[in-house]
């Protein structure tokens, strides 16, 4: 290819700042790595240690062992999977049936359901939190996942989506005699993955971060989510054991970077969709 | 609610379609698909806001009956000084977050919208924070700040730069937390910048280049009013975040346990104050009038920006 041409020092400028820019950005990921191998010695040794001196998985061991992580883990996974699913189920075929189907007061009613993106969600928590204890739901899995089913958010999302398909397949499907809920499960559907993918990136990851709604509804050890697992750890009596909380951490945002990495086009799409068009 | 829908819909085909009365199937399975999320709404959204609204006007400690006190508690909030905390709290948090974060996403998004080396890794590095948890995010922070032996303050101290007790000084603690929103903001931020500037037609830079724009000029002039409803999209959302800001707070104050006196008052904001009269000291009725003094805050801010919004954002292509 071509040979290096001179040195454009506005391009060199931006990659410097760009640089140190990233570093900043990597630094407390790497400090949370390295601090997760190190024993509670090396955190508090004076002068600072940089480097543990052996890389072995017994800080890692003693979260999962000792403080119920691993039972944590396992209420965020099942939580994270029900919602996202659930979510995007009731989702879609209501977005369906609001972008394509013919009835009386549809659009009355979705504007009705839309207004309440306006009102932060603070606003119903209390009543929720009554409502859940009324059911004798709280610190059961009811209700880390029912209240977080419905989405207008997700429906209005799709509902834009769905109307920009073309609607002669659909046609077609009627003529074959297909009933709506096939129409919506067989043509629909798969028209709309990357809609869908993107859609199913985003409650991931909200669900999984999601901090304030399991602190209120959980309150035995063993229906901890992560979220409320860490926040525990951070007042509990393992306040200052930073290696311990570290490794914590790392387990905790790992599967949601790995999401990221891998999933990297349909995540920046999902934010844009969900942003750009409001 | 239903019946109320239901009724409209009967109108609606009077005035309409006089001959079609009979319910056609795909009314039925129309109403059937959206019945769940109807039901969802209204149970777990609509219903408790208004149920938040009724209670506002009770005392209520969530054991025994409510009982109907008028206005008090809204005129309670006026006087609580701690309330008044909150509320200086939650405006010095938004304001040192969501201009800054805008600001530097402004920049990011631009010097990433270029066919430089490396720009995938880039950006999948900035956005990085914000796909983590925060609150995993904030205990590595708070390790990052600890006085004797964090790195940052280290680092300080090698550059001779005053090393600062963050998380043990009232009148610093705040500056960390806004460090880290800043920190873990800006990738979602630059994201949306950078499909705002890459819906800029190209054209209009060829023209500004004809017209001879330099580098600068080419900027204020044609990327930044283009970026208009980008930026205003962004200001929206953030300062409403900004305002239900309670992840980060929450963890910084440290499960309610650590932080307390003046550190814990530099510290609070309304949502974190909702959050503890109502599920720490069980006040119900007070915490139901702090969400709705909140929302409305909200609304002034967000109707003002509306208004505002006339005089710089641009939707229309040159």
């Amino acid at each position: 290819m071509r040979t290096q041409k001179k040195l454009n020092p506005w391009l060199v400028f931006t990659h410097v700042c760009l640089i140190v820019g990233s570093i900043i950005m990597l630094l407390p990921f790497v400090w949370m790595l390295l601090t997760s191998f190190k024993t509670l010695a090396e955190i508090y040794h004076v002068p600072m240690v940089w480097f543990p001196a052996k890389f072995d998985f017994s800080n890692y061991l003693s979260v999962l062992n000792k403080m119920n992580f691993f039972r944590y883990y396992l209420n965020s996974i099942i939580v994270t999977l029900t919602v996202t699913v659930g979510q995007l189920f009731l989702a879609s075929i209501a977005a369906y049936a609001f972008a394509r189907l013919e009835f009386p007061g549809r659009e009355a009613i979705f504007v009705f359901l839309l207004s309440v993106l306006m009102v932060p969600s603070q606003m119903s928590l209390i009543p929720k939190y009554v409502m859940m204890n009324s059911f004798g739901w709280v610190d059961t899995f009811w209700a880390l996942i029912i209240p977080n089913l419905p989405s207008i958010y997700g429906t209005f999302l799709l509902r834009q989506f769905f109307k920009t398909l073309p609607k002669e397949l659909e046609d077609a499907a009627k003529i074959d005699g297909c009933s709506y809920f096939r129409t919506y499960w067989n043509v629909i559907l798969p028209l709309s993955t990357n809609a869908l993918i993107s859609l199913a990136i985003f409650v991931l990851l909200w669900s999984w971060n999601d901090l304030l709604w399991p602190l209120i509804v959980t309150t035995s050890d063993e229906m901890r989510l992560l979220t409320v697992g860490l926040a525990t750890l951070n007042g509990g009596i393992h306040k200052n054991d930073y290696h311990l909380m570290m490794a914590a951490g790392v387990m905790a945002t790992v599967p949601m970077i790995l999401v990221f990495v891998f999933g990297q086009k349909q995540f920046i799409s999902g934010i844009t969709l969900s942003g750009i068009k409001g | 609610m239903k019946s109320q829908a239901a009724v409209s819909a009967d109108i609606d085909s009077l005035i309409h379609k006089k001959k079609k009365r009979r319910m056609k199937p795909e009314w039925i399975w129309g109403y059937l698909f959206i019945a769940p999320i109807f039901i969802g709404i209204v149970g777990f959204h609509i219903g408790p806001i208004i149920y938040s609204f009724l209670m506002s006007f009770t005392r209520w400690d969530s054991l025994t009956q409510p009982v109907f006190i008028g206005l008090k508690n809204y005129l309670d909030l006026f006087i609580d000084q701690q309330v008044g905390h909150e509320f200086i709290n939650m405006m010095y948090y938004t304001i040192g977050v969501v201009p800054l974060t805008i600001f530097l996403s402004l920049i990011l998004a631009n010097a990433l919208n270029q066919k430089i080396r490396g720009v995938d890794f880039y950006r999948v590095v900035y956005f990085l924070p914000a796909v983590t948890m925060v609150s995993a995010i904030t205990i590595v922070w708070q390790w990052l700040f600890n006085s004797q032996y964090g790195l940052i303050d280290k680092i300080l101290g090698w550059c001779h730069l005053p090393q600062p007790v963050w998380l043990g000084d009232p009148k610093v603690i705040m500056l960390g937390i806004i460090i880290v929103a800043i920190w873990s903001g800006l990738g979602y931020n630059m994201v949306i910048l950078l499909a705002g500037l890459q819906a800029i037609p190209q054209s209009i830079y060829e023209s500004a280049e004809i017209d001879g724009a330099g580098r600068f000029s080419k900027f204020f002039w044609v990327t930044l009013p283009m970026l208009t409803p980008s930026l205003f999209f962004l200001l929206i959302t953030s300062l409403i975040s900004g305002f239900q800001a309670f992840d980060i707070i929450y963890m910084f104050i440290g499960g309610s346990t650590s932080l307390q006196g003046p550190l814990l008052e530099a510290t609070r904001t309304m949502v974190y104050g909702i959050y503890e009269k109502g599920f720490t000291f069980l006040r119900m009725g007070y915490a139901s009038a702090e969400a709705i003094v909140l929302f409305v805050l909200i609304l002034i801010v967000t109707v003002c920006q509306f208004f505002l919004q006339k005089r710089w954002v641009h939707y229309d292509t040159l």
